[in-house]
């Protein structure tokens, strides 16, 4: 059985398609005004490269802040659901805690051995320390993401990133650049920062073992050593970790169309 | 000597006014507009839309207006001395503009929606003859000094702080005397013993009402969003037709399992008309309030004041001590029945989810929400606290809250 899924997210939109509830195919391209038409295509390219035809899908379900924008899809999944069940496959039923750092929120989400959700917490209504962050941090520091994770590997001294806020962060990386701090010791510094978040945002949490980070901020290997080191935790990341939620709602879709 | 607010430019109380007019109608449209809207719903549309019409308000209640910002200042005592007494904790967005220029960025919605009620010339709290307040919070204790000079007869309640004590109750029975004393200068009337005790057989009708109101919800007979819209239009005129409609409307739904849904224990700050975006939400989301303790719905009123005698003294000592120690307001400090209180009717009404709701600013309840979360948890209870204001901007953000946690109550 085919199913698709679909995660419009604020900042990217991730597709996947699942056969018997493996992933077989997935994509994603930055979400723009255009959303619907840009999950279309997504549809349209999974059908073509997996050579089937619309009707072959059993079932589409969408998942996050756009989820209803894609006319096609049956179930709109709820994306911390989502995010639940598509840890809990894509981790082979291991994964108790997921840490998920989206466009625009933090999620910390504790979830059972049937990949239900049992707790959850979010940040703020602020993109502090988010997705959206790090795309600023990536524009004001002129290095590319891709790049984030080996270049804070170097540093020897993080600087200390007083504030994750979307806004007054931009002046204080523009300020530490302008005094020659390197941009290795900054990054770090930027890693650490966040880190700290989502230390403060789990405080209240008892988290179990078997922590996984997602979100496509989890292929930054610098942001996991960061985290590691501030929950003074194991954290694993899965395979693919910007398409869990897409992957989530296929499986939901598998399970219940 | 307190500064004297400047008057705002016409031209501004003007664009104001029209402002909240359209903020009331467009929410009033959008109920009506229900597919479980009843005719019955009518009157508490009604009210709630004077609330943005002053000039209509005071043509049909044309005596005087005592506004007061808390129900821990007895409405019997206003009504016993022929006042109307009108709740003023009212939520337009757009009162908050003219108030924000004079507030700190991270005050509480409620006492920027208060202030800009009072910084309209034509606002019902500006057209009162007399304005009571109780001092519930910090932002509530410094609001007669930021209306000084804009209203000539504000009355200031001093809130004890203990409650289960002898002082904090003889304290707040003195609050009680000295408020009656106030509204008896004002009216120019002394309080009778049979008027009181008219005034407590009327207000004891409605505390019935709501209690009937509140199993009626509790039963799935009442949506969430209906039953804010009716508690919100309590303390607006005419109790006597308040409580005549809540009957009318609870004995129709009898019977009648109109909602579905997670069932919930809804806490925390305040929701009041017109913004009833959270009780939308939580309806969007698949769950139903079954219960709740906020002092804009549940906790309106508390339980019926109980008198040793028929005196005049007997009389007032039980409306105080109900108003103060039957309040759960997280602004007390022995307050530890609120939450055995809370968890005891969650299981008598059989929910397993508490929501709490904290408006942005709202200190008293968010600086225990970590004790509630931990207590409730240790006895088994979900529970997911919402931060909001008055703002649509994060609707988005706490449908997706409140919808991983109906289903986490869902299982």
């Amino acid at each position: 059985m085919i199913a698709a899924g679909i995660d419009v997210g604020s900042a990217a939109i991730k597709a996947v398609f699942v056969d018997n509830g493996k992933l077989v195919w997935s994509r994603c391209r930055p979400t723009t005004a255009l959303s619907a038409d840009a999950c279309r295509q997504l549809f349209d390219e999974g059908l073509a490269e997996l050579s089937i035809s619309e009707k072959d899908v059993a079932a589409i379900a969408t998942s996050g802040y756009g989820k209803s924008l894609f006319g096609l899809s049956a179930r709109k999944v709820n994306e911390i659901t989502a995010n639940a069940l598509g840890a809990h496959a894509a981790s082979q039923g291991r994964a108790r805690t997921i840490i998920n750092i989206g466009g625009q929120d933090i999620k910390i989400i504790k979830l059972d051995d049937k990949g239900k959700v049992v707790d959850f917490k979010l940040n703020d209504k602020c993109a502090a320390g988010t997705g959206r962050f790090f795309e600023m941090s990536e524009r004001i520091l002129g290095v590319p993401l891709g790049e984030f994770g080996l270049l804070s590997s170097q540093s020897t001294t993080p600087e200390i990133i007083n504030s994750t806020c979307a806004v007054f962060a931009e002046t204080e990386l523009v300020s530490l650049m302008g005094s020659g701090k390197s941009t290795a010791d900054i990054i770090a510094g930027l890693h650490m920062s966040i880190a700290s978040r989502i230390g403060n945002l789990s405080a209240a949490m008892d988290m179990d073992d078997d922590i996984y980070f997602d979100g496509g901020p989890a292929l930054n290997a610098g942001l996991l050593r960061a985290l590691c080191e501030e929950l003074q935790r194991d954290v694993r990341v899965l395979e693919k970790p910007q398409f869990t939620v897409a992957y989530g709602a296929a499986v939901m879709a598998s399970v219940s169309p | 000597m307190s500064l004297v607010l400047p008057a705002l430019p016409d031209t501004k109380q003007k664009a104001v006014r029209a402002k909240v007019v359209r903020e009331y109608a467009a929410e009033i449209s959008a109920l009506r507009q229900r597919d479980d809207y009843l005719p019955e719903y009518e009157y508490f549309l009604e009210m709630l839309l004077l609330q943005a019409e002053p000039e209509r308000f005071r043509d049909r209640f044309p005596g005087p207006l005592a506004v007061m910002n808390c129900l821990q200042a007895p409405p019997e005592i206003f009504d016993a001395l022929g006042m109307i007494p009108y709740r003023f904790c009212a939520n337009p967005l757009s009162g908050n503009e003219l108030s924000a220029s004079r507030l700190p960025a991270l005050s509480c919605p409620v006492i920027r929606s208060c202030l800009g009620a009072f910084l309209l010339d034509d606002s019902i709290e500006s057209k009162a003859d007399m304005v009571v307040i109780a001092g519930t919070c910090d932002w509530m204790t410094r609001l007669p000094e930021m209306i000084a000079g804009r209203h000539r007869a504000v009355h200031f309640l001093e809130l004890p702080h203990m409650k289960e004590s002898e002082r904090g109750c003889s304290r707040w029975q003195e609050e009680i005397l000295l408020l009656k004393a106030a509204l008896e200068k004002q009216t120019g009337c002394r309080m009778t013993r049979k008027a009181l005790r008219a005034s407590i057989e009327r207000y004891a009708s409605a505390r019935m009402a709501l209690r009937s109101l509140m199993e009626s919800r509790s039963r799935r007979e009442i949506a969430t969003v209906w039953c804010m819209v009716m508690t919100n239009a309590f303390c607006m005129g005419d109790v006597d037709a308040w409580t005549n409609q809540v009957n009318q409307v609870v004995t129709k739904q009898a019977g009648c399992q109109i909602c579905t849904g997670g069932r919930i224990f809804l806490a925390g700050s305040p929701v009041m008309f017109p913004n009833l975006k959270i009780p939308r939400l939580i309806e969007d989301a698949g769950l139903h309030v079954a219960a709740d303790e906020l002092c804009s719905s549940e906790r309106t009123l508390a339980g019926l004041p109980v008198c040793e005698d028929d005196s005049e003294f007997a009389m007032m000592q039980a409306l105080a001590g109900q108003s103060h120690q039957g309040c759960s307001c997280p602004t007390y400090a022995d307050n530890s029945r609120r939450l055995d209180n809370i968890m005891a009717t969650m299981r008598q009404r059989n929910i397993s989810g508490l929501v709490l709701h904290i408006l942005k600013g709202c200190h008293p309840y968010d600086i225990g929400s970590y004790e509630m979360e931990q207590t409730l948890r240790g006895h088994g209870f979900h529970f997911l606290r919402i931060e909001t204001d008055h703002s649509r901007e994060d609707s988005k953000s706490l449908l997706l809250r409140l919808e991983a946690f109906s289903e986490i109550l869902g299982d």
